[in-house]
């Protein structure tokens, strides 16, 4: 499947939308784990750029989605909640198939 | 320094279910004896010990010093359902090298258990400051190479053929690595 231009900014700004939000749920967290994986996700985030195409935007919007989430499982693990899965939300994603899943 | 002050700390499962994380203590001698025995036999071959016999685990829970073992049990009820363990040198130049193990009995798995352990021990490799976390596994348990893969662990070498099982079989043995955030400040 190929993304135009507009597919990858429409990414760029949900994705740094999606961090923000978790990063003001960390601020009152003490997960160091978490917090470097967040700091991870903004650095692909910056790596794909605002709004340009190409192989690499995604591939470094797709690192930035994979960090997030972790801090996310890391988040619902500190609250005792269910643990997340992007195969719960696989009638969201625009795509054949998710990638990966909870195996163990 | 070891957050003991998170304990008991539940989890849900996939599925719902709850468990209940905690060190093991002295008391936990017969339900990790329990435990181990209902693990398939690949799950055990990493032992220096023969796990069989009850003896040895009850010295295990005996001599429990969380500063060189600290072992986490999941609890369901009285029952342990699964445990991961921090081993650390205390002094030496592998102090901050911290070797992670991971069992899981057969029936939780696929729910989540193993990830939530593995996030616990890196948490708590954090907060004790290890640079490192360890992981040896053996190939053919590729849902533990995966779930550790995606928790931030990185396949640094696969031994061929290096690691025998209780019948004498070989295996590979994949080691992975975790870098923690301090070491990177």
């Amino acid at each position: 499947m190929d993304a135009t231009v507009i597919d990858v900014r429409k990414a760029h700004h949900q994705m740094k939308k999606l961090l923000g939000e978790i990063a003001i749920a960390l601020e009152t967290e003490d997960i160091p784990a978490a917090r470097k994986d967040l700091e991870k996700a903004l650095e692909a985030l910056y790596s794909a750029g605002p709004g340009e195409g190409g192989p690499d935007a995604l591939r470094y919007l797709d690192h930035a989605l994979s960090y997030a989430h972790r801090v996310i499982g890391d988040l619902l693990h500190e609250k005792g909640l269910p643990p997340h899965s992007p195969v719960d939300f696989v009638e969201w994603y625009d795509a054949g198939e998710v990638p990966f899943r909870e195996d163990w | 320094m070891i957050p003991f002050d998170r304990y008991p700390k539940e989890i849900t499962l996939r599925d719902d279910a709850r468990a209940v994380l905690r060190p093991m203590i002295p008391e936990d001698a017969e339900g990790l004896w329990s435990f181990l025995q209902q693990l398939p036999e690949i799950d055990k071959s990493h032992f220096h010990e023969d796990v069989d016999r009850r003896e040895v685990v009850e010295r295990w829970a005996k001599s429990l010093d969380y500063d060189a073992a600290l072992p986490i049990l999941a609890m369901q009820g009285n029952r342990v359902v699964g445990t991961v363990t921090l081993y650390r040198n205390k002094t030496g130049w592998k102090q901050r090298v911290g070797i992670v193990r991971i069992l899981i009995a057969t029936d939780v798995r696929h729910q989540g258990l193993g990830t939530a352990m593995i996030r616990e021990i890196r948490h708590l490799g954090e907060k004790v400051a290890l640079n490192y976390l360890l992981a040896e596994v053996i190939e053919e348990q590729q849902a533990a190479v995966r779930a550790l893969e995606r928790m931030g662990f990185e396949k640094a070498v696969v031994y061929r053929d290096f690691v025998n099982d209780r019948k004498g079989h070989l295996h590979n043995l994949v080691v992975l690595l975790h870098p923690m955030s301090g070491l990177e400040k």
